[in-house]
Parts: structure tokens; sequence; C-alpha cells
């Protein structure tokens, strides 16, 4: 019933495949892509049925079918018949072709409101894919095929496929070959429409870093899988498969960055377009080579047919994508006067040029035995010294591009680089741990330098753009980074993927150029010294574990901890699998394998080897996806409206992205529905008013009925805790920097003198020439005879001074006073009254708290009264200076 | 003007201020003292004693120093005038924690020597190793003493600051005294100190009114 | 309290008290474990205390971030009910293995990794309720005591790492058998309705006492505006 029903999925699925591929020819654009969607999600969803069919029998061990009988039997548990699903060819081609359709329909579904004239060619590209694969499934390679009789018990997956790292590494590798095919796709369906560039470029960039990341995560988790299954010490071999998945990764790499040159200067369009389809083109010459059993790898698991067909599919590929951008070739064509190429620029080109070099020493290594055979030869390999000497320099002059881009300038013409003297302390820095904990290899010590470099540039360089954006607009620091963080997440995630390289490439240097090793037969009780730890064998026993006979060894490490290992009999297998004793740490894993054992348990065969950094590698993967995943994020924070230039009337304030821009006219000091606490309890209650500017205005009170609070609140130093409050019509926080407060308290260092107070304000205030600035204005509040004396020293009086000179002293647009006049002569009130009218009639707004009525409507040119709460304009016999009678706000 | 021009006004300033005010006589005396009341009491073998006293000493005084600074700023109400300057007030903690840090280091550079000979400490050949886990636990120190200052200023509650923070601290002094292996914990958590008192003291200079 | 409150506190309370009866009786009856003997059975109440410590000070925690995201009051009200519960819960704790401790090895108090690092734990949040009785102001003292809350969370980390290093002289791991098992889930139930009630009725002794406390305000600045 089980294999009926996936038959029929399988082939409605091509069905809708196919129909996708036809509507391309329909007369109507718009029928044409409505047809194409229905096909392509008709398609995705029977060919998703269909593998969660397969995946069912597997869990259910339902031995009638052939592909659940060769993997699955009933002694396995439950995980590990999943992972048997996807561990055969059958199995492997539907997971491919569901997530194949899934991309297709992805891209399909993701501009439903336009409909551009190429799509259809791009869908039908896409659908052909999983077309083919699903063709191969139905001719060949049938993931349903049933046996005439079901054999009572199904033969177990292989031992060493039970491993965590197998259930995800298929899919993260089928995920990334089937995001691969989108960009060509797109490429291809707007070259094809003569449509230019700017109709794919946008789009391609996701699917180029899905496909990556996948890719890129599956290789990492593969190479995990055979450092801790396969038992001999490493994690790569340079076997020609697991070089098939490399070389499209390199390529996608080489893509990105090609990407970044195309969409900044709009060079390098065939570049980016040969990239793509290249990409395509390897994935499926890499399929068809691991599929067609030519090569000896330990991948043969998932030799299977279908590479004729794959191959095929990877010429066809190859020859339209050549027909394409040559006969296009003008839509190809470099933007007419592209921007000159900044020093970055050229650097991220040699590293692409690095990449693609790399791929192709890869793609050699890969061809190479496969062609030997065809033509008759025997199996003929590509010896890893080759790798040695094309892979490693490259790979070592990529990393050092790579730690040095962000130092270079990124427009042509500013010749310095920045961020020099941090890049080289973080180098040093690197290079120093690295050498105290004993490394001192060259290459090694490199590597760690560039690391150290990678991990503080970025860093840096973030925390002094959150800095500038809160100084700018006002926000607190936490607030500050969430929304600079949430702007730059490109960049971001780019970082983060170039630490996680640096991280891998410390870890292969350390691990290939340091690692160490020694074997040795031991009786119990005689111990093995590697590197300066010691391993003594305890003993070897024999046991029953599950389905498998376990000869066990008991090692301890340095005396404390104990490791085992093991070589594992199966049932039904008759090679051992061996069960590796791993102590992991930062600095070097150690790695021990039972080599071999005497019957009686007289002697045991213990191979050590000491891999240094090796745990770096698996951390550099993990940074890499999730820079892949950073990058591709969606925003977090809503849009804010971007920062308007200040206008001239308004110098000091920059109004803050998200914020309403400041009205032009708008009130100096706007309050509705203000309430103040002070000490707990409500001083000031439902206050409204509005100041214009240029104005003096005082507030009179009795003693602690909330004047000082009020002023605190105007000058943002606390907040309301009730009502609004807009400063020069825009948020409070932005015009900080143009306010001038007076407190009570004098607000000086008591142990710097007068001048050096003013000196720090001015320089705080980024004043031009501030020490004559302060000279000026101490002068001016005649304090120039004691400018050199401690504020401590001074009397109340001349302290008020100083600190008016303080308050005034970068010409503030909102001057707050709280009781100025104390403790001042008649002198002093002189200059400052004129002072303060001079400011006035430059725009500044004067607010200040006055107990002395007579005195408040002598100077001010509007008196508010603060009593029992509530603030009102002060009625008063009708003078030249009054303002009209306000009623009191509710 | 930039973030590092800022942060190297104000702890030019700090220090200034510190030069004239000597605050940090006292808390170095107490420091000395700590160190000379613990070397008669414990017997000099185990290095566990030395690094331990050290410690106690160089985090109860640098806590009072820390304190008193913070006392310093609120004297005359002198922190709002900052409050008020964008460019200072977003470098405001690490201003201070600059400062802070360089009274620590004083204070460390004075007790160390006194302790290694109280002590007749042998640090050998991990002295480097030892002097960078002291460093990061005198950043733990002055990032929590800072914040913490801060929150607790004002009359009898500032002078509960060793208590309150101390508990805080205990795990760093545990890590330093005993010779951690790895810097690699203690930077992390110098990390989370710094950036969850960074955040803090901004909250903390919003007074709601 | 409204009536259905009060019906489903004192239901609340009811089911604890029933599940604790059960926990203890299974407790009783449970075997003796080999190798330590009766005193074993103080470790059902001592682990579910240990996890509901941690439990508690997350409380602390959320509710400290909580505050400083949103300064409501409310939040800073659940955190001094978790502090107080996470300072009982440490205390219990503390009592539990100083006990064990003596009756198995012979010593009231010995610097081991866990008795040290719970003892820290107490000591953090000992620390944040005194902080709490120090500062007059009440907006000040919540922001206060919501960043210490949070930095003590982050801390925990950290003491469990440093504890690490002490000597382990006495090992202590225990070997469950499934029955032990279900007895030791059998109390996990009871002091997990004790941890979330003791903070749900300070929670709501703490409310009552604020609004009170805004009610006699507003009515002392009315009868103010209005003489």
């Amino acid at each position: 019933m089980t294999a009926q029903l996936g038959e029929f999925l399988l082939i409605v699925g091509g069905a809708g495949l196919l129909a996708a591929i036809a509507a391309a020819v329909l007369r109507t654009l718009a029928t044409r892509a409505r047809a194409a969607r229905a096909g392509l999600i008709v398609g995705s969803a029977a060919l998703l049925g269909a593998l969660a069919l397969f995946i069912a029998a597997h869990a259910r061990a339902d031995l009638q079918l052939a592909a659940v009988a060769a993997r699955c039997d009933a002694s396995l548990e439950i995980p590990w018949r999943i992972v048997a699903a996807w561990s055969g060819g059958e199995g492997y081609l539907l997971l491919w072709a569901s997530l194949a359709s899934c991309v297709a329909s992805a891209v399909a579904l993701g501009r439903r409101r336009v409909v551009c004239r190429g799509e259809p060619i791009t869908l039908a590209a896409l659908a052909s894919i999983p077309l083919v694969l699903v063709g191969v499934m139905l001719s060949d390679a049938d993931p349903f095929r049933t046996l005439a009789t079901a054999p009572a018990e199904g033969h177990a997956l292989h031992p060493q496929l039970r491993h965590w790292a197998m259930a995800v590494h298929p899919p993260l590798l089928c995920l990334g070959m089937s995001a691969s095919a989108a960009p060509f796709a797109l490429v291809a369906g707007a070259l094809w429409a003569r449509r230019g560039d700017r109709h794919w470029v946008a789009r391609v960039r996701p699917w180029v870093i899905l496909a990556w990341a996948s890719l890129g995560a599956g290789i990492a988790v593969g190479a995990f899988w055979a450092y801790v299954q396969l038992g001999w010490g490493g994690y790569w071999a340079w076997d020609p498969i697991e070089n098939a998945a490399l070389v499209p990764w390199l390529l996608l790499t080489a893509l990105l960055h090609a990407l970044m040159g195309h969409e900044r200067r709009g060079v390098g369009k065939v570049w980016t377009a040969a990239l793509s389809a290249a990409a395509l083109t390897l994935t499926l010459l890499g399929a068809a080579v691991a599929r067609s059993g030519l090569v000896q790898s330990v991948h043969a698991f998932a030799a299977a047919e279908g590479a004729g067909v794959l191959a095929i599919a990877a010429a066809l590929v190859a020859v339209a994508a050549a027909t394409l951008i040559i006969a296009r070739g003008d839509l190809l064509a470099p933007d007419s006067s592209p921007a000159p190429a900044a020093t970055r620029d050229i650097a991220i080109t040699i590293g692409s040029t690095l990449l693609v070099g790399m791929a192709a020493a890869a793609l050699l290594g890969l061809i190479t035995p496969v062609a030997v055979r065809i033509m008759g030869g025997v199996g003929l390999g590509v010896a890893p010294a080759f790798y040695r000497r094309t892979f490693v320099p490259a790979a070592l002059l990529a990393g050092v591009l790579m730690a040095l881009a962000p130092m270079l300038p990124a427009a042509p013409g500013r010749a310095r680089w920045r961020g020099l003297g941090i890049a080289t302390s973080a180098a040093a820095v690197g290079i120093a741990l690295a050498f105290l904990s004993g490394v001192r290899h060259p290459a090694v010590l490199a590597c760690a330098a560039v690391l150290a470099m990678m991990a503080s540039l970025p860093i840096l360089q973030g925390a002094s753009e959150v800095l500038e954006f809160s100084r700018a607009s006002g926000y607190g620091i936490a607030q500050a980074a969430l929304r600079v963080l949430d702007r730059t997440r490109r960049r971001i995630g780019g970082q983060i993927a170039h630490l996680g390289f640096a991280c891998v490439m410390l870890g292969v240097a350390g691990s290939s150029l340091l690692a160490a090793r020694a074997t040795a037969a031991l009786a119990p009780g005689e111990s093995l010294t590697l590197a300066g730890r010691t391993l003594r064998l305890i003993g070897v026993r024999e046991s029953r574990r599950g389905d498998a006979n376990e000869v066990r060894a008991e090692v301890t490490l340095d005396g404390n901890a104990t490791l085992r290992p093991a070589q594992r009999f199966h049932d039904g297998y008759d090679a051992p699998t061996p069960s590796v004793a791993l102590d992991s740490g930062l600095a070097a894993d150690l790695y021990v394998v039972l080599a071999g054992w005497e019957p009686n348990g007289a002697r045991a065969t213990i191979e050590a080897r000491v891999n240094p950094l090796v745990a770096w590698i698996w951390i550099g993967a993990g940074l890499m996806a999730v820079g892949g995943g950073v990058s591709l994020s969606p925003r977090l924070l809503p849009r804010g409206t971007p920062i308007v230039a200040a206008s001239p009337r308004a110098p000091h304030v920059s109004p803050m992205p998200g914020a309403e821009a400041p009205i032009p006219d708008a009130p100096a000091i706007h309050a509705r529905g203000l309430a103040c606490r002070a000490g707990g309890v409500d001083v000031l209650r439902d206050a409204s008013f509005d100041i214009a500017a240029g104005t003096m205005t005082a507030i009179l009170g009795c003693n602690g009925v909330g004047k000082t609070t009020l002023l605190r609140v105007l000058a943002t130093l606390a907040r309301p805790s009730a009502g609004t409050l807009r400063l020069f019509g825009g948020e409070p926080e932005a015009a900080r920097g143009s306010i001038g407060l007076l407190g009570h308290q004098h607000m000086l260092y008591r142990d710097l003198t007068a001048l050096e107070n003013l000196v720090l304000a001015a320089r705080l205030h980024s004043l031009a020439d501030p020490r004559s600035r302060a000279i000026e204005e101490i002068a001016r509040f005649d304090m120039s005879h004691r400018a050199d004396e401690r504020v401590g020293r001074l009397s109340r009086g001349e302290a008020q001074r100083v600190a008016l000179a303080r308050t005034l002293l970068h010409r503030p647009r909102l001057v707050l006073l709280d009781e100025p006049l104390t403790g001042l002569d008649t002198e002093a009130v002189v200059v400052l009254c004129e002072t303060l009218r001079d400011m006035m009639r430059r725009g500044s707004t004067v607010v200040l708290t006055l107990h002395d009525p007579a005195a408040a409507r002598r100077i001010a040119d509007r008196v508010l009264v603060i009593e029992r709460g509530r603030l009102a304009d002060a009625i008063e016999p009708a003078s030249p200076r009054s303002a009209e009678r306000v009623e009191a706000s509710p | 003007m930039s973030g590092t021009r800022a942060m190297a006004i104000l702890v030019a300033k700090d220090l200034r201020i510190e030069m004239r005010a000597i605050s940090l006589a006292g808390p170095l005396i107490l420091a000395i003292i700590a160190a000379c009341a613990l070397g008669l009491a414990l017997p000099a073998g185990p290095l566990r004693h030395g690094s331990g006293a050290l410690c106690m000493a160089v985090l109860v005084a640098g806590l009072l120093s820390i304190e008193r600074g913070m006392a310093l700023e609120r004297q005359d109400d002198a922190l709002a005038s900052l409050l008020l300057i964008p460019a200072a007030r977003a470098v405001l903690y690490p201003a201070k924690l600059a400062a802070c840090l360089v009274h620590l280091a004083t204070i460390s550079l004075v007790v160390t020597p006194l302790c290694i000979v109280f002590f007749s400490m042998d640090l050998g050949d991990s002295l480097g190793r030892v002097a960078l886990a002291g460093g990061l636990g005198l950043v733990a120190i002055a990032a929590l003493g800072t914040v913490f200052s801060a929150a607790l200023a004002g009359g009898a509650s500032s002078r509960l600051l060793p208590a309150v923070v101390a508990p805080l601290l205990l795990p760093v002094v545990l890590l330093v005294a005993r010779g951690t292996p790895s810097p690699g914990v203690l930077l992390a958590f110098d990390a989370v100190f710094v950036a969850a008192g960074w955040i803090g003291f901004d909250a903390l200079m919003e007074e709601v009114a | 309290m409204t009536r259905s409150r009060r019906h489903v506190a004192r239901g609340f309370w009811a089911l604890t008290l029933a599940s604790l009866a059960l926990a203890i009786s299974l407790a009783v009856r449970a075997p003796t474990e080999v190798s330590m003997g009766t005193v074993q059975k103080v470790f059902y109440l001592h682990l579910p205390v240990a996890i509901h410590t941690f439990v508690a000070a997350l409380a602390v925690f959320v509710a400290g971030a909580g505050y400083l995201a949103m300064r409501d009051a409310r939040w800073d009200a659940l955190g001094h009910a978790a502090a107080e519960v996470t300072l009982l819960n440490g205390t219990v704790l503390l009592l539990t293995g100083s006990f064990w401790a003596r009756i198995a090895w012979g010593q009231w108090w010995t610097w081991s990794p866990r008795l040290t690092f719970s003892l820290l734990l107490w000591l953090l949040y000992a620390a944040l309720l005194v902080v709490r009785s120090m500062v007059p102001s009440p907006e000040r003292r919540a922001l206060v005591c919501a960043i210490y809350g949070v930095v003590a969370f982050l801390d925990v980390p950290l003491v469990y790492l440093s504890v690490k290093l002490l000597p382990d002289i006495h090992p202590e791991s225990i070997q469950l058998t499934n029955e032990l098992r279900v007895v030791l889930a059998a109390w996990f139930v009871p002091i997990t309705l004790l941890t979330l009630g003791l903070i749900a009725a300070r929670y709501g002794v703490l409310r009552a006492g604020a609004s009170a406390e805004a009610d006699r305000a507003a009515s002392v600045a009315a009868a103010g505006a209005h003489p």
C-alpha cells in the first residue's frame, strides 16, 4: 500500500514539474506564471509527501520495500532508521528532488505580485532538475520498489553511519545543492528574456548565502563524522567525493564576493553569471561522479544509479550558460562609467580569483581519477602533496587578504588605512597568546595573528559606530546597539563568517602542522607518553553491547580521567567498527584508538594522536553557519525615518531615526500632561504649557514645591513620570547638547580650579580653542583674578559666577537657571542679564526659577507659578510685560 | 568629537582630581594594613594564603577607593554637568571604569610586592599567567564597583558598597587566588560584567522624577 | 482578595499540603539506599530545593530585566518576592546540605564545591535583600535591585566554574533505582508548588501594600488640592 502510494506521489510530482516546465510555452505571460507556480506547488507537495512516506516506512521498518530491507531492521533504534532513509541512493535522490522542488516553489512564490518576463524560464530551469531526478528514480532507482516476499529481518544500517552527524549531513548537502540551482536559474531567466541585471542581482544573493551556508555546514558535519567515527585520526582525506562538495562551495564563496563588486560598482557581471552557472554545473557533476562508482571512497555508501544522467545534465547546464552569456553578452557589459576601484575592491577580486583557483585544483583532483578510469587505466589518485602545494598557499594568501580587508580604504583616494594600530596590537596579542600556549610554528602563529585581527577589528569598529550613533541620536547604549546591529546585519553576518574562516584556518594549521603520533603495544599497567600526556593501560575487556560484541580497553589519562577506546563487531558485519576515545580541548585533542589486542588480554596496541587546535575547526564552521544565518535574517525593528540633515536654523538638533522630524517653528518647550515626582510624592500633576523661543520665563513658587524638579525634567536629567515633553519640536534627548543648566549646587569639581572646570566643559562641548573661550567667559563674569583658585576655596557667590560661566559657555539654545540671583552682587546680576538678553536676541530661550515675585516681573517676559502641584500663569495686575490671563489647565 | 577623545578627557580629569584630593591614601593604607595583619596571622607556607590575602586586600581597598571616587563625583552634583553633554554621557561608564582601573592598578602595584615578601610567595614561571588573571580580576572589580557605587550613591547606603559587591566578586577572587589555568573564563565574565554594568549605569543615570 | 481568588488560593495550599504529605510518606516508606543509610533520604528534599533555588533566582533575573525594560513597579514587586523565596530555598539547601555532611562524613562544614557554591549563592541573595532595605527612594531602590538581580544571576555560572576548582574530597554521586526515582519525582511536586505559591503570595502582599500606599498618597494630595 505504501509502495503504491509512494509511486503515485512520485508520478504526480513529476507531472507537476513537467507542467511547470511546459507552462513556459503558453501564450500570455500571466497564464504562464500562474501555471508554472501551480505546477511547482503541486509537484513539491507530492514529492514532499513521497519523502514523508519513505521516511515513515523506514521508521516502521516496513521490510516490504527493498530500500528499507537493505538498511533497516526492527532491531535498529528509531533515530538510526530515519538516518537509514537517506543513507541509500534512492532515499538520497528523493531527498534531493523534494528539496529542489521546494526551492523552486520558494522562488516562484517569493515574487507573487511581480511577474517578470524571464520568470517562467527561471521556474522551468528550476523545475527541470527535480524532474530529472524523478525520472532517474522512476526508471532505475525506485525508492518504493517492493520485494516479492518481505524478508524476516532486514540488514541493519552500517554501524559507522549510526551517528547524529549522519542525520544532518545529507539533508544539509541536499539543501545546499538545491539552493545552488537558484542563482543560475534567475540569471538564465533574465538573460533569456533580455532583462538587465538589476532584475536578478539582488534576488540571487539570499540563495547564494543559503546554498553556501548549507553546503559549508554539510561539509563540516561530514568532516566531523569522519573524525570521530572512522578512527584514522584525521577529518579530511582529499577524497574525490569530498572534493565534489568542496568545489561548488568554493565557487559559491567566490560568487558571494564577486556579487559585492557587481552590486557596488557594476563591474564583473560576466564573472557573477559564469560563477553561478559553474556552481550548479559542478554540483551536478560532483553528484554524478559520486554516484558513478568510478572512485574509491569511504563515501561509496551513496553509490547508485543516475550518474550518467546527472553528468549529461551538468553538461547541458554548462552549454546553456555559455550560450546565454555569449549571446546576451551586451547585457552583461560593465556599467558605462563604473566607479573607480578602491584598494579594498582589488583585494576582494584577488580573493575571488584565489578561491576559483582553489576550486580548480580541487576539481582536478576530482576529475583525474575518473578520467583515468574511463580511459581504461588503473585507479589513479592525486597525492595529498598536490593539494598541499596548491591549496595551502592560496588559502593562506586569501586569509591574509581577508584579515587586511577591513582596514583597506573602501573608496579610492583615501589612502589611510583605518584601524592599523588596533590590528597590529591585536595581531601581537594573538601571537603572544599562541606563543605562551607553547606554539612555535610560524604558520600557526600567523593564523593566530589573523584570528586575533578578525576578532578585534570588527568589534572595535562596531563599538565606535554604536557610540557615534548613541551620541547623535540620544538613545542609551543598549538601544543604540540594538539599532545599529539591526541595520548592519549583512555586514555583521559577513564578519562572523570571516571570523569562522579564520578559526578554521587556525584549526587546520594546528592539526596539520603540529600533530604528534605514538603507537605502542602495552601490557596492563604500562604507559605511553605523548606530548606531555600519559596514557596508562588498565586492562582489556570483552562484552556484549546491543547488537555488537565489544572489545574495550580502559586507559587512564594523566592519572585522573578514563578513556575507553573500543572495537565493535556488529552482527552482520565482518569488519570491526572502531569506537574512538576522544579528550577534546581548545588547545588540543587527544585521540586514542585500540589498534589491536591479544586474545587473552595480555597486551593491547594503543594508538594515540595529539591533534592540536582541532576544536577550532568545528567552532569556525559553526561561526560560518551563524554568519550566514545572520545575513539572511529579517529586520527585527521597524524601519525608522533616516536621519535628516540639520537645517540652518537648528544647528544643534539631530533627530533620532524613528522620531518625527522637528517642526521648524515649534515652540522651544512643549509640555502636555507633565507629571513629576520627588521623593515618592507627586509635586506636579498634569502640567501643560508652551514656551516660545527667544523668551524669558520665570517660575515662582514656595520652597520645596517642585521648581527644581521641573527644571531637572526640562533639562532631560530626569524623566517625567507622565506626559509628553518636546524640546525644539523633537525628543528631549536629542536636544541635550544645546541645554545649559545652573542647578542648586554649582555642579563644578571642587578639586579643580575655576579655569580647569571651564576648559573641561569647553573641550567636551567641542568648542574651538577651548582655553581661550574659557578665559574669555571667566573674564566676562569678572572672575579672572580667581581663575586659578580651586573651586572648593571660592565663596558661594564666586562659585555661582563660575557656574554661570560654565552654563553659558557653549551658548546653549535653552538656558535653565535655578535661583540664579543667589549670592550675586548687583554688578554680576547686570552682567548676567545683559548676557542673557544677548543670547535671547540670537534665539535662545531662558527659563529661571526665582522666589522674589517682584524681580520675576521685572526681568521676565512671562511668569508661571507652581502651587499645590499645579502650574499656571501668574495672575497679576496688568503690566506691559505680563502675559494674558490663561485658565489653569484642568 | 570621537568617543575615545571624550574618554581621554574624562579620565584625565579623574586622575587630576585624584592627584589633588589624594583620596587613594586611605584605601592604600587600609590595604597595607590588611596585608600586614594577614601576614602576621597566617603561616607563610601555602601559596594560597598569600594570594588569598592579596586578593582580599585589593578587593576591599579597591572598592573603598571606587566608592570615594564616586562620592567626589556626586559632590556638588558635578555629575549632572557631565550628563548634559552628549559626548561625555555616551562614554561616561567606560571613562569611570578606566579611572577605577587606574586606582585598582595602583593599589595592586603597591600591595603585591608586599604580599610576595610577607608570604614568601614563589610564582615561578607562571608569573605572566597570574598577572593576566589578576588584571582580568581587576577589570571585574572595576566594572561592578562602578555601577554599584553609582547605584548606591547618597548618604548611608554608599558605605555598603563592599558588602553589596563582594558576594558578586567572590567567585572572581576564588578563581584568581587559586590560580585558574585558563583566563578565558575570566575574560568571558569580564565581558558580561562590563556589558551589564554599562547598561545598568546608563539606566541609573536617568532619574525618574 | 476577591472570593474566587480566595478559593483558588485555598485549593492551591490544600493541594500543596496534600502532595507534601504524600511525599513524606513515600520517603519514609522507601527502601534505604545501600551505601549511605537513612540519612540519604534528606536528598529527596535537598535536590528539589536546589533546583528551585535556581528557579527563583531565574525569576529574580526575569523580574529585574522586566523592570529595566518597562519601569513598572509590578516587576519590582515580583523581584522582591522571588528574592525572598530564593533566600528561603537557599537557607533550606544549606541546612540540609550541612546536616547531610555531618551525618555522612562527620563534619558540619567542608569547603567542597557544592557546599561552597550554595553558600556563595546564599550570600548573593542575602546581599540583595540588604540592599533593598538600604535605599530610601522607591524608584531608585527598584532600579538598583533590578540591576543587582540581573548581575547576580549572570554571576551564577561564574560561581559554579570557580568552585569546580576546589578540591572535592567527597564524591557525591548517588545511584537511584527506579523506585527511588519515583519518590524523588514525588518530592518535586510539593517543592515546586511551595516555591511558586510563596512567590505569588508575597507578590500579592507587596502589591496590596503598594496600592494602599498609593491610595493614601493620592488622598493626601487630593486633600491638599482642595483646602
